[in-house]
């Protein structure tokens, strides 16, 4: 099973629990970091960013972030990782992405999901293209 | 050979196709065809900044394709 969802509609991501939670294992946990990335009015250059819209290869960017998983759960004292990530137009204030990390202790939880992040970023196939107020939409491709 | 191209993002929008079938002579790398695609579409992007892979696993650049090889060009990704 992945842990990792690719979802095109926020009806999808609103039925998003953590099948850990009603795991045995689950006991074990002492902390779970929950990150969620969120929809901002502004890049580094402009403040007037109105939407997003994201697309990815689903069938990889699910691929490659399982094998991110499976590398933080070799790197990490975690109990279990999973997330999601959205795609289609997404709005100011909306969520982008969410990660849980579980740990026995804070500290393998708060590393692993940024971890998880840094490399979401580096590897998972999805795109995003920004919507202005006074400009045309563009591809982030830095 | 040949060889399915599958588009996305800029990608896609620049060669106005979700997916392409291409015909190519054996020995080609991945490099190679990106460069041949490059100047059919006119693509933006140089190859410096496309990540490739075949069959949905990234490869090296200098991958040699195989007949039947589904091939996707990454664009910089920007997830998150």
């Amino acid at each position: 099973m992945n842990n990792f969802h690719i979802y095109e509609t926020k009806e999808e991501a609103s039925e998003f629990k953590s099948t850990f939670e009603d795991s045995k294992e689950y006991s074990r946990t002492g902390a779970k970091v929950l990150f969620e990335g969120i929809v901002r009015n502004h890049n580094e250059l402009r403040d007037d960013v109105e939407k997003l819209f994201y697309e990815s290869h689903k069938e990889m960017a699910i691929k490659e972030v399982s094998k991110i998983f499976d590398e933080l759960k070799e790197e990490f004292d975690i109990l279990h990782i999973e997330g999601y990530h959205m795609t289609g137009m997404l709005e100011v204030r909306d969520i982008a992405v969410v990660i849980i990390a579980y740990s026995e202790h804070r500290a393998d939880a708060f590393y692993a999901a940024k971890k998880a992040m840094d490399l979401i970023k580096e590897r998972a196939p999805i795109w995003k293209k920004e919507s202005y107020k006074e400009e045309k939409s563009k591809w982030i491709n830095h | 050979m040949k060889i399915k191209v599958v588009y996305f993002a800029s990608l896609r929008e620049e060669s106005k196709l979700s997916e392409e079938s291409i015909e190519l002579e054996s020995g080609k790398s991945v490099a190679d065809l990106y460069e041949l695609l490059k100047q059919k579409h006119n693509f933006s992007l140089d190859i410096s900044k496309v990540k490739m892979a075949i069959n949905d696993e990234y490869v090296d650049v200098n991958s040699e394709l195989k007949d039947g090889n589904e091939v996707v060009f990454i664009p910089p990704v920007a997830g998150g």
